[in-house]
């Protein structure tokens, strides 16, 4: 992949610099991961501590987001929050990823009754939100953040099946597959080497964007209490413990929902940014 | 007094100079034919003209429309001038139209634009411009969307846009190339008609000489954003200065020289036998026959004048090896249908089946050209899937040396593969944008996987690019370096690579231009003496037909109306539609003969309306 590659990459490179959402997207997806990976070696202060005496203080030197209602620092739990929100995504999108990019070439590379099975079987399952799945989910194993990947996972799934069997039934019908036919290739082979890395690019975007849904749904999981239980932090959790303090500190909301929402903007722009850097290359080099 | 010229225009994109001191006028009410191949600035020229050009493109000269000049026009002014004083007909009447709007609203739209009417008022004038350009409303409905009208009939209604407003131009860029050749005819008698009524001046872009002939009054050739000659039609052919129209007209006659087989190939097909001299005729009555039997009048000296099989080329141990004779057809088919499930009518009926070759049986022996002709949705590529095993067919059988693939194994199957081989059209589309030239050349070679080692594998992929006419070193170049012409020349390569007795060949220079398309039947003709190749030649077009096969079939919607000897069938064609299909197609010297029996300017079909597509 990385040798097929290799000419249109430079260019690719300098486009990138001159495009601002990519370049904005990508600026706070870095610093949200960095934060996240920064928690696991260093925090202002533990964030399961429960110090009531300092509970409820405003910003400070010590405690640069403030304290909560348990007198926990807020932007250690902010740290570790983005590291549950992180690998619920990451894990939910591989799982939509590896079970679903699969199915939908296979579909789209038989056809016939098992396309049709496949891609219907898909429909049942787009059918179910995240939180139905993980309701579900629950009654049989208990909530956990296990439970929310799982979930947010198997939501995924349609989706990215869904795409790679859109994207792969044009190429099929491409006279260059149908010289790989001709070559006596079959359908795996030309899927590897003809399929797949020509839909590639919109594969990436999807997940971009796939990765911010889930960051949205692992904070609306949690906040339901499907999430990660305590005493891991979690931004979801974190709104909702806050919700009853509204009017006494609103601070305590504002920080993890302002959190939500920079990453959800950053993965979404620098989708976007991918989108527009990739899809135009696969035009012109046609 | 011109009413449109251009007068030393240059333009750039970028810097880049695409228009070098391009001047070139239309008189009022003559047609002008603007010839060049493709990336000489013709369309630019027209674009120029309309002010529609990309961006980061400047233009300094003049352009003047009745005395007035273009260039100096605001967005708004042109905005204005567009539709109203210049009509424009594009190329593609599959992209032309809005798909969304019906014909009648698409029509109307002229109308509203620049007269401000009222709707009712607009759709009444719509339903005339389409009646004048040969769909009444009566048969063709103002309600009518693109997508339910052939493609003629679409291009129809882009010229009913065009002259809607009765412009004082109207330019058309390559109108018919992408229509058959009995609806090219129609369209060109259309614009004729029209431009002849109204008076209008008609810039018409076009790389086909014989188009020009046809229609147009004065000719201006274009080369690399220059202009190389122009002059009157008449004195254009008959005497032309420049070399490059010259080559460009015996580029459009071109008949490659086809050397007749005599010894049999060097090289040794894949599975094959010695080849015979493409003679062609009398091959019909082994299509009728179920089960080919071998042909005594084509005892070749086989084995004897073979050099004895080393190594890499030892032939696979072919399954139907004892079945063979030298006379055995490469591939035959035996009234091969195939069906297609159309839509269903209601809940509980079946189906409908619509029949996309019905009952087609032919037959190609080694060391044969056989073409294929029809016009498009004739099924001909159809029938190419179903012969290359990429699709069954739901009725009869296709033979591969006599035994029929239906039965095949996988084994088998590799076998047929190695021995026909196919060259597509497009040579943008078939193949991998992502893969280099080298690795999409030795596709194929997954046919032979286990036999070869990587060694013998860059010494074919070298020696296939060499027969084709490209450097070995070309192997590490990506696709989109080569040009259309260096392209199919890569396809021909990948098809030579597993050493086929059979190549089928869909449509392979419809995409070119001229002059490469000249080349690259040389170069057919040339690999076909060479190897002794047999080849399937599919086209629409029935020159190149003529000029490259021995033995022609004639397709009409999916049943083959005609066959014989190529000589034969052009010179005394029997079936109404291949009279009718060489009547239609341009013809230069015919165009020729017949524009000077008339004088200029005058439709010999004046006033007449042709029926709609």
């Amino acid at each position: 992949m990385s040798a097929t590659m290799a000419p249109g990459r430079r260019r690719l490179a300098i486009r990138a610099l001159g495009h601002p959402s990519f370049l904005l997207g990508a600026a706070i997806s870095l610093v949200v991961a960095a934060m996240a990976l920064l928690s696991f070696v260093w925090t202002p202060h533990d964030p399961t501590v429960l110090d009531i005496a300092r509970k409820l203080q405003p910003p400070s030197a010590t405690h640069w987001l403030g304290t909560d209602q348990y007198g926990r620092d807020v932007l250690s739990m902010i740290m570790h929050g983005a590291v549950t929100s992180m690998a619920v995504s990451f894990v939910a999108v591989g799982i939509g990823l590896g079970l679903g990019v699969p199915l939908g070439l296979l579909a789209a590379a038989q056809r016939g009754l098992v396309g049709e099975a496949v891609m219907r079987a898909n429909d049942f399952v787009f059918a179910f939100p995240a939180l139905i799945i993980a309701i579900m989910l629950r009654d049989i194993f208990g909530p956990g953040a296990v439970n929310a990947m799982v979930a947010i996972g198997i939501f995924n799934v349609p989706v990215f099946a869904r795409l790679a069997y859109g994207a792969a039934l044009p190429l099929w019908t491409r006279e260059f597959v149908m010289a790989a036919r001709v070559a006596g290739k079959g359908g795996g082979l030309i899927t590897l080497e003809h399929i797949l890395p020509n839909m590639l690019s919109l594969v990436i975007v999807q997940a971009t964007i796939q990765l911010s849904l889930g960051v949205l749904a692992e904070a609306a999981l949690s906040y339901v209490g499907l999430g990660v239980q305590p005493p891991a932090p979690s931004w979801g959790r974190m709104l909702n413990e806050a919700q009853t303090l509204m009017a006494l500190a609103p601070r305590l909301a504002l920080v993890p929902g302002l959190a939500i929402v920079v990453t959800v903007m950053g993965l979404n722009l620098l989708g976007d940014g991918l989108r527009d850097l990739l899809d135009p290359r696969l035009a012109r080099e046609r | 007094m011109a009413m449109f010229s251009v007068e030393g225009l240059d333009l750039s994109i970028y810097g880049l100079p695409i228009l070098k001191g391009v001047s070139l006028s239309v008189g009022e009410g003559e047609i002008l034919g603007l010839v060049g191949e493709s990336g000489s600035g013709k369309s630019m020229t027209a674009l120029a003209a309309m002010q529609l050009m990309p961006r980061g493109a400047s233009a300094t000269g003049r352009i003047l429309l009745d005395g007035e000049d273009l260039l100096s026009k605001s967005e708004v002014q042109m905005c204005a001038l567009r539709g109203r004083d210049i009509g424009m007909i594009f190329q593609e009447p599959m992209t032309a139209l809005n798909p969304l709007k019906t014909i009648g609203a698409q029509v109307a739209e002229c109308f509203a634009q620049h007269l401000g009417a009222r709707r009712a008022e607009c759709m009444a004038w719509a339903g005339q411009a389409l009646e004048r350009v040969g769909l009444p409303p009566s048969r063709f409905p103002l309600d009518r969307y693109p997508h339910e009208l052939s493609g003629g009939q679409r291009q129809r209604v882009v010229i009913a846009m065009a002259v809607a407003l009765k412009p004082k131009l109207i330019i058309a860029d390559e109108p018919t190339t992408a229509l058959d050749v009995t609806t090219q005819a129609q369209i060109l008698e259309l614009m004729r008609e029209l431009v002849a009524e109204e008076g209008t001046s008609l810039l018409i872009i076009t790389h086909d000489l014989a188009v020009v002939a046809e229609m147009a009054d004065r000719v201006t050739v274009m080369r690399y954003g220059e202009v190389v000659e122009e002059g009157t039609t008449a004195a254009f052919f008959s005497g032309m200065r420049h070399p490059y129209s010259k080559a460009l007209l015996e580029a459009s006659t071109h008949v490659p020289a086809r050397r007749k087989l005599t010894a049999p190939p060097i090289l040794p097909r894949e599975g094959e036998v010695a080849p015979h001299s493409g003679d062609g005729g009398g091959d019909a009555a082994a299509v009728e026959g179920t089960a080919p039997s071998p042909d005594p009048t084509r005892l070749a000296p086989r084995g004897a004048s073979h050099p004895p099989l080393k190594g890499r080329d030892q032939p696979y141990p072919s399954p139907s090896r004892g079945e063979e004779g030298p006379g055995t057809p490469i591939l035959v088919a035996q009234s091969v249908v195939r069906e297609y499930r159309g839509r269903r009518r209601s809940l509980f009926s079946a189906p409908e089946k619509r029949r996309a070759v019905d009952a087609v049986s032919l037959a190609v022996r080694p060391g044969e050209s056989v073409g294929l002709v029809g016009e498009s949705g004739c099924g001909k590529s159809t029938l190419a899937r179903t012969l290359m095993a990429l699709e069954p067919p739901q009725g009869g059988a296709v033979l591969f040396r006599g035994r029929s693939l239906a039965g095949f194994s996988a084994a088998d199957l590799t076998a047929m593969r190695r021995a026909v081989q196919v060259v597509f059209q497009d040579p943008y589309g078939s193949f991998d944008p992502r893969h280099k030239a080298g690795r999409l050349v030795a596709e194929p070679l997954h046919l032979l996987r286990g036999e070869i080692d990587a060694a013998e594998r860059n010494r074919r992929i070298a020696a296939v690019l060499r027969d084709v006419g490209l450097k070995p070193e070309d192997a590490d170049k990506y696709p989109h370096e080569f040009s259309g012409g260096q392209r199919q020349r890569l396809a021909i390569a990948r098809a030579l690579i597993t050493r086929p007795s059979l190549i089928i060949l869909d449509e392979p220079v419809s995409a070119l231009d001229v002059s490469i398309r000249a080349q690259v039947l040389d170069l057919l003709a040339d690999l076909q003496a060479e190897h002794g190749l047999a080849y399937l030649f599919i086209s629409h077009d029935l020159t190149v037909v003529r000029a490259i096969t021995d033995r022609v079939l004639v397709m009409r919607a999916g049943r083959i109306v005609e066959e014989g000897p190529t000589a034969e069938v052009f010179a005394a064609p029997r079936h109404a539609y291949t009279r009718e299909l060489l009547a239609a197609a341009p013809d230069l010297s015919r165009a020729l003969a017949a524009r000077a029996m008339r004088p200029a300017w005058e439709s010999p079909a004046a006033g007449e309306v042709p029926s709609g597509g």
